[in-house]
């Protein structure tokens, strides 16, 4: 029993973890048809400047703040002063935010080196929560609770807002938004930078998990890919399904079956891909 | 506009050529020239520099350079050259790496490598263009300086079947552990440390329950760690770099710390290089290693000196084993003249090694893998530091634990060991 309740816990802190790095890629990819391949970069670059940030200040709070919010500004630059000029243009969308990603990494790896760099966790939630004969790690009940928070926060802001129900639409018809007067260009670059704030969130959050280290933003990349494709595109819902499921399997997977540890991630995705390609909750497709 | 669709199947087409492009390298080829006399010594060492194990890997190329700084840039008259070489812990990327050094620098030597997959992806390569090769980062499963030997090939770091095996004994005896998990990164070096372990953990008469293989890049250790049985006397890892910091830091948050001892089959989480990274969550580990940097001997307390001097901080095993394997290379030099290209001569030199290194007395049996002490250590904070202290040492180990070689290649080999504990 106990081995049932740790594992449960342990996959759903990954899926919230998951969730975070997965909701905006979402967003971007279902409002403006690309893969943001930066989103990888945004999520690493977070993860560095936090560990610099919390380095110098020794405040992880601070970093949770500043840091997204930095990671924003990038992602609202970039969009507004080279992606917009291929609005429509996907494939130059892509290579273009491709190149911006070995620009981050050299970068990165220029400024923060080769290694590999944990960062602390606050104190209080450094040690472990004991109920009966079960140990579990106060920072991953942090892990899962942000998750809801923000899952929360997300469902609220796109199901009761103005802005929300512009990027619903956008998502359903873009071209009928415009027609409908909407400056869609704007939308798009808040949305952006919306998604390099929750990359750069992830980073943090997960940054004393899963640490920040060169060709982690790859990793994250393709991990996010995963769970876009497993919830549908541009579904808020559908990312934090994917990204729960992801986590279970994936947790069970390597506590069940180790040897098929690599496997069990890519297994759900291949699955949803050949019998429900839009995902479980997509939109479109 | 392309369809939703289309962009999807795309967008993972495109991170499918990526992933192969960013991990495949290139190759190069150049024409091989006859080298001048007394042209600069060319010395290739190769490296990890970027990856999970990059904090060990500068010590490999800090090991290197601090001993030519040493002799001051010449060895037997001759001036010496290195070429620093980073192949991102990947074992291709070793191999194309060892092909520009060869075909283009045309180095006269290559030494280093951290990762068993890189060396024996390398060895045939190296054994067909006859280039000296001395494996001097943890590079360490049996079967490099074991099986169908190459006379190119010497290693000065260490072997999976010579030092976790004095381990084993140690925790059945001392430690008084009867029964024990094993956690190994799942690749061939790690998996051959802990499989070293296991036997003689069996043969001093404990038993091994479970055996477990986190891939290497493995972030979450949660699953693994709720699977670890809570009534074994000792869990014995090797979960290296940065996967190991994170390995243990979760094994205390789960509670496990200080209730199940954690025993380092090698250096892994107990490497100076990942050791302050891993903090006091790694106290109270006990470890078996080639080379600490706590050695008391003057030949050791001078090149930890010279080491910090340099580097400002204290040597791990790559850089020691490097630098012995540099002095080797001086030491054969010394012997024939200065001739490197007489390669038979300076291969026949290079055998007959014997040094008094920084950690000791070493030399090479006749499959040109290093014989020498073997040292067990527990990890301990002194002031506000976590250092090695040394409980045990084994003195003059070989890689076949006193049988003769034809006896102990009859037994399994370590690798085929993997799966069979714990039934």
């Amino acid at each position: 029993m106990e081995f049932w309740i740790v594992q449960s816990l342990n996959g759903i802190a990954f899926g919230m973890l998951l969730f975070l790095l997965a909701a905006g890629l979402s967003l971007v990819f279902g409002l403006m048809r690309i893969v943001n391949l930066t989103h990888g970069s945004f999520y690493l670059l977070g993860a560095y400047i936090g560990f610099t940030v919390i380095g110098r200040t020794g405040s992880f709070l601070l970093a949770v703040v500043v840091v997204p919010l930095a990671i924003a500004a990038l992602g609202l630059v970039m969009h507004r002063f080279l992606l917009r000029r291929f609005q429509g243009a996907e494939l130059s969308q892509v290579l273009l935010t491709f190149g911006a990603l070995f620009i981050f990494a050299d970068f990165s790896l220029w400024y923060w080196g080769g290694y590999s760099h944990v960062l602390s966790k606050p104190a209080f939630l450094a040690g472990s929560l004991t109920i009966g004969t079960i140990v579990f790690p106060a920072y991953r009940i942090f892990v899962i609770v942000t998750g809801v928070i923000i899952a929360l926060l997300f469902w609220l802001i796109l199901e009761r807002t103005r802005l929300g129900s512009m990027v619903r639409a956008g998502v359903d018809d873009e071209e009928m938004v415009r027609g409908l007067g909407i400056n869609t260009p704007r939308l798009f670059t808040a949305v952006f930078a919306l998604g390099a704030f929750l990359a750069a969130l992830s980073g943090i959050i997960g940054g004393p998990l899963v640490g920040a280290y060169p060709g982690a933003d790859f990793e994250v990349l393709l991990l996010a890919l995963v769970v876009v494709i497993i919830g549908g595109l541009g579904s808020i819902g559908g990312a934090f399904v994917g990204s729960l499921l992801v986590g279970l399997i994936d947790t069970f997977g390597r506590a069940l079956v180790p040897e098929l540890a690599m496997f069990t991630i890519f297994a759900p995705m291949a699955i949803i891909l050949a019998l429900r390609p839009r995902g479980l909750f997509g939109r479109i497709g | 506009m392309p369809k939703p669709r289309h962009a999807l199947t795309l967008s993972v087409g495109v991170l499918t050529v990526l992933v192969a492009a960013v991990t495949g390298g290139m190759s190069r080829g150049a024409f091989a020239q006859a080298p001048a006399a007394r042209t600069p010594i060319k010395i290739g060492v190769l490296s990890p520099l970027s990856g999970p194990l990059a904090a060990l890997a500068r010590d490999v190329v800090d090991g290197a350079r601090l001993y030519v700084d040493e002799v001051h840039g010449e060895m037997a008259g001759r001036k010496v050259e290195l070429i620093v070489e980073d192949y991102e812990f990947k074992a291709a990327v070793a191999l194309t790496k060892t092909k520009k050094l060869v075909e283009r620098d045309q180095v006269h030597v290559v030494v280093g490598v951290i990762l068993s997959a890189a060396v024996l992806a390398m060895k045939e390569y190296i054994h067909a263009h006859e280039v000296p090769f001395i494996v001097s980062g943890a590079a360490v499963a049996e079967s490099i300086t074991m099986e169908k030997p190459s006379p190119y090939v010497f290693r000065t770091s260490f072997s999976a079947s010579q030092v976790p095996p004095p381990l084993g004994k140690f925790a059945y005896d001392k430690l008084k552990a009867r029964t024990a998990t094993v956690i190994a990164g799942d690749t061939v070096g790690t998996i051959e440390l802990v499989m070293g372990f296991a036997r003689a953990f069996e043969e001093a008469g404990g038993k091994v329950v479970q055996e477990l293989y986190p891939p290497i890049g493995t972030t979450d250790f949660g699953p693994y760690i709720g699977k670890i049985r809570r009534d074994v006397g000792v869990v014995a890892t090797l979960v290296p770099g940065a996967d190991g910091i994170r390995f243990i830091k979760q094994y205390e948050e789960f509670g496990l710390k200080g209730k199940i001892t954690v025993v380092d089959t090698a250096p892994g989480i107990t490497d100076i290089a990942v050791l302050p990274a891993a903090g006091t969550s790694a106290v109270g580990m006990y470890a078996t290693n080639a080379y600490v940097h706590t050695i008391k001997s003057p030949a050791n307390e001078k090149f930890v000196r010279a080491f910090r001097a340099k580097t400002g901080r204290d040597p791990g095993g790559p850089g020691e084993y490097t630098y012995s394997a540099l002095a080797a290379i001086n030491q054969a030099l010394g012997a024939t003249g200065g001739n490197i290209e007489a390669k038979a001569k300076f291969l026949e030199a290079l055998r007959r090694m014997d040094l008094e290194a920084p950690r000791g007395r070493i030399r090479f049996d006749r499959y040109q893998h290093v014989v020498q002490d073997v040292i067990i250590t527990r990890i301990d904070k002194v002031g506000d530091q976590i250092v090695p202290v040394i409980v045990e040492t084994v003195r003059g180990v070989d890689q076949f634990l006193g049988l003769s070689p034809e006896e102990y290649l009859k037994r399994p080999r370590l690798i085929a060991l993997k799966g069979t504990f714990g039934k």
